[in-house]
């Protein structure tokens, strides 16, 4: 290889992103991290508590992504994407589109003004439209990079926000941008979206207005959330007394096409179950499951835990169909307990979905523009499951984190690691030679 | 209609086609099930009893027969599991075995006879007429007789009949 030192692009800004990142950093090499959303933090952000410990998701994460951030090696580019990946003889030539703000990203300070006059409000994504934003906004106020962003199919052009802006940050005539870099690998780490809950019409999720998918109760349940930590139902606004959840929501079901385990759902569920048992002393919780799969370090003793010591209700079976009282919009639920043959009807006023995780949007797309292919359910195929599973097929391209399939965060995070040792591994091979 | 070995043999093959085998024993199928709801009747157990090599005796079972066929199971199932179509084989097989319940021998010699599964009784003929309601449709019975006497459908129901 040349005289430079190669760089490394990083596709994907959750936990997996960017530990790998900072791990690839840290050893002095270049990193871009591209994340096509405005704010690095992917799905760990949402995320109100992590199980098995209990420890606070934010309190984690947020080190870490100021870290990267302000890491001398990195080079974060938000609201971006990775158009074209070009194999050259010393690595690879990307195109990355740099979507626009209309927010100048070195001019803006952060300090909010613009979204507290902005007249727009728009269902916050990050809140699972259970909040709103504006339609200038930052997705969250622990956001990296703290930058504002116009949402254009939103704003109505009223100009307040360039009217009140000190800094004169705003900047309606932005066009996106298009970059070229020079990277000697790539560390592929773009994550997983949540099954879409309303596939399946015998839970009613989106017509029964308090059956809610994990996601949305980790929103709920976190004292950042729209509803500042106070666990009530969405229909009216009350405490929930009785609350079951449903397990295995579009995974282990081949009707949709995912016959496979999700493995984060059923430690999501138990940790959710108990936080509300501490939020809310007088809750019934009740998880109807077909297995509890409690898999890694300090899991079973976490479920037994759930059992024994919170009082949580676990009934094997699967639910087959949830209907809704018009008036109290209480749900019931009707299920046979597989253990004892009995079918029971319980009425619940609140159901939460434990929806499983599928590939992210665009997906297909990337594998392309990589020459990495995706399997039959549109997760990233390693080179070598056993020998070398953070490597892909396709030389200089590395994979980690969610973006292989359904996995925690302490699998996520060190599958960076590992992909991040791989990856300067490979270039400092060639640069050598 | 085929009624002889070569029946038996199709039949068999048809109940693989429902895929029993994959059943996980989830539930799903029998907590949405009308019939499950008022009786023991559990799909969830046909299919693991089938899984377990059991076909003789749930041919001989009366379970099988619970079955209304609404087909909620088939459209609930996340394993691709057909059970309203593996009971309908299993009885099937059962009725070439001569084992049909006296509700649907019944049932089957109402049809020969009148060309409805039910026969309308005098008394309900008169309440029509009490109500002010037209009468019913008269209902030539003998197309539908010669059909199922062409597969000897009059000698299946009498298989096995005690007499
Ligand atoms: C309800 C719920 C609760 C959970 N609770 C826990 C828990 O308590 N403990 C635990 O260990 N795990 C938990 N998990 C699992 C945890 O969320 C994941 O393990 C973790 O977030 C995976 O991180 P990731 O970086 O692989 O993916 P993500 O967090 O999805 O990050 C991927 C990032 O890549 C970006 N991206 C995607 N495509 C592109 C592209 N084409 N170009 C650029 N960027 C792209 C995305 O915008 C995103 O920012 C939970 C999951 C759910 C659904
Ligand atoms: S982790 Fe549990 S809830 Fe999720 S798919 Fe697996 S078994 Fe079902």
């Amino acid at each position: 290889m040349g005289e430079e030192q190669p760089a490394i692009l990083v596709i994907g800004g959750g936990i997996a992103g960017i530990q790998a990142a900072l791990d690839v950093a840290s050893q002095g090499f270049t990193v871009y991290l591209v994340e096509r959303k405005p704010s690095i933090g992917g799905h760990m952000a949402m995320l109100d508590k992590t199980f098995p410990t209990l420890d606070c998701s934010q309190c984690i994460l947020t080190p870490k992504m100021v870290d990267v951030a302000r890491h001398p090696n990195v080079r974060l580019l938000t609201y971006s994407e990775v158009k074209d990946v070009k194999r050259e003889e010393n690595g690879f030539l990307v195109k990355v589109l740099k979507k626009p703000r209309y927010v100048k990203e070195d001019v803006c300070t952060g300090c909010g003004i613009c979204a507290m006059h902005c007249p727009v409000e728009v269902p916050s994504e990050f809140n699972m439209g259970l909040g709103i934003r504006k339609a200038i906004y930052v997705p969250f106020p622990q956001a990296v990079p703290l930058k504002y962003t116009i949402d254009r199919d939103h704003c109505i052009r009223c100009r307040l926000c360039q009217n009140v802006c000190a800094a004169g940050a705003i900047d309606f005539d932005q066009q996106p941008e298009e970059l070229e870099l020079k990277v000697g690998a790539i560390i592929v780490a773009t994550g997983f979206e949540t099954f879409d809950a309303r596939k399946i019409g015998e839970y009613g999720y989106g017509r029964y207005p308090n059956v809610v998918t994990g996601l949305e109760l980790e929103r709920i349940v976190s004292a950042a959330g729209p509803m500042g930590g106070h666990i009530i139902r969405p229909s009216d606004g009350k405490i929930p007394r009785r609350v079951a959840f449903i397990q295995c929501v579009g995974s282990r079901d081949k009707r949709f096409g995912n016959p496979y385990c999700s493995r984060v759902c059923c430690m999501y569920a138990i940790k959710n179950a108990i936080l509300l048992k501490e939020h809310l002393h007088e809750v019934d919780v009740t998880i109807f499951y077909m297995d509890i799969r409690t898999y890694g370090k300090g899991f079973e003793e976490f479920y037994r835990r759930a059992e024994e010591e919170f009082g949580i209700k676990f009934v094997r079976g699967r639910v087959s169909e949830i209907e809704e009282d018009p008036e109290t919009k209480n749900l019931r639920v009707i299920i046979e307990n597989t253990e004892t043959g009995e079918i029971l009807q319980e009425e619940f006023d609140m159901v939460v979905l434990s929806v499983g995780l599928v590939p992210p949007k665009g997906v297909k797309e990337l594998s392309k523009i990589l020459g990495v292919p995706v399997d039959e359910y549109g997760f990233f195929v390693e080179k070598d499951i056993m020998t070398s599973p953070m490597e892909t097929k396709a030389e200089g391209i590395f994979l980690a984190g969610t973006a292989l399939g359904p996995k925690d965060i302490p699998d996520s995070v060190a599958e960076a690691s590992a992909a991040a040792m791989r990856a300067v591994n490979y270039v400092v091979r060639r640069w050598k030679s | 209609m085929e009624t002889g070995t070569r029946a038996v043999d199709k039949l068999t093959k048809l109940l693989s086609k429902s895929r029993p085998e994959h059943c996980y024993q989830c539930g799903k199928c029998t907590s949405g099930c009308p019939a499950a709801l008022h009786t023991e009747f559990r799909p969830r157990d046909i299919l693991i009893m089938a899984q377990l090599g059991m076909t003789e005796e749930l041919l001989k079972s009366k379970l099988i027969w619970m079955c209304i066929t609404c087909f909620t199971c088939l459209d609930v199932c996340p394993r691709d599991v057909e059970p309203t179509e593996f009971m309908i084989t299993l009885r099937n097989l059962a009725a070439l075995r001569g084992i049909i319940p006296t509700v649907y021998r019944g049932e089957g010699s109402a049809i020969l006879e009148t060309g409805l599964a039910f026969r309308i009784p005098e008394s309900r003929v008169k309440m029509r007429e009490r109500y002010g309601l037209p009468p019913l449709p008269r209902v030539d019975a003998e197309p539908v007789r010669r059909l199922l006497k062409s597969v000897d459908f009059d000698k299946l129901i009498q298989r096995g009949e005690k007499k």
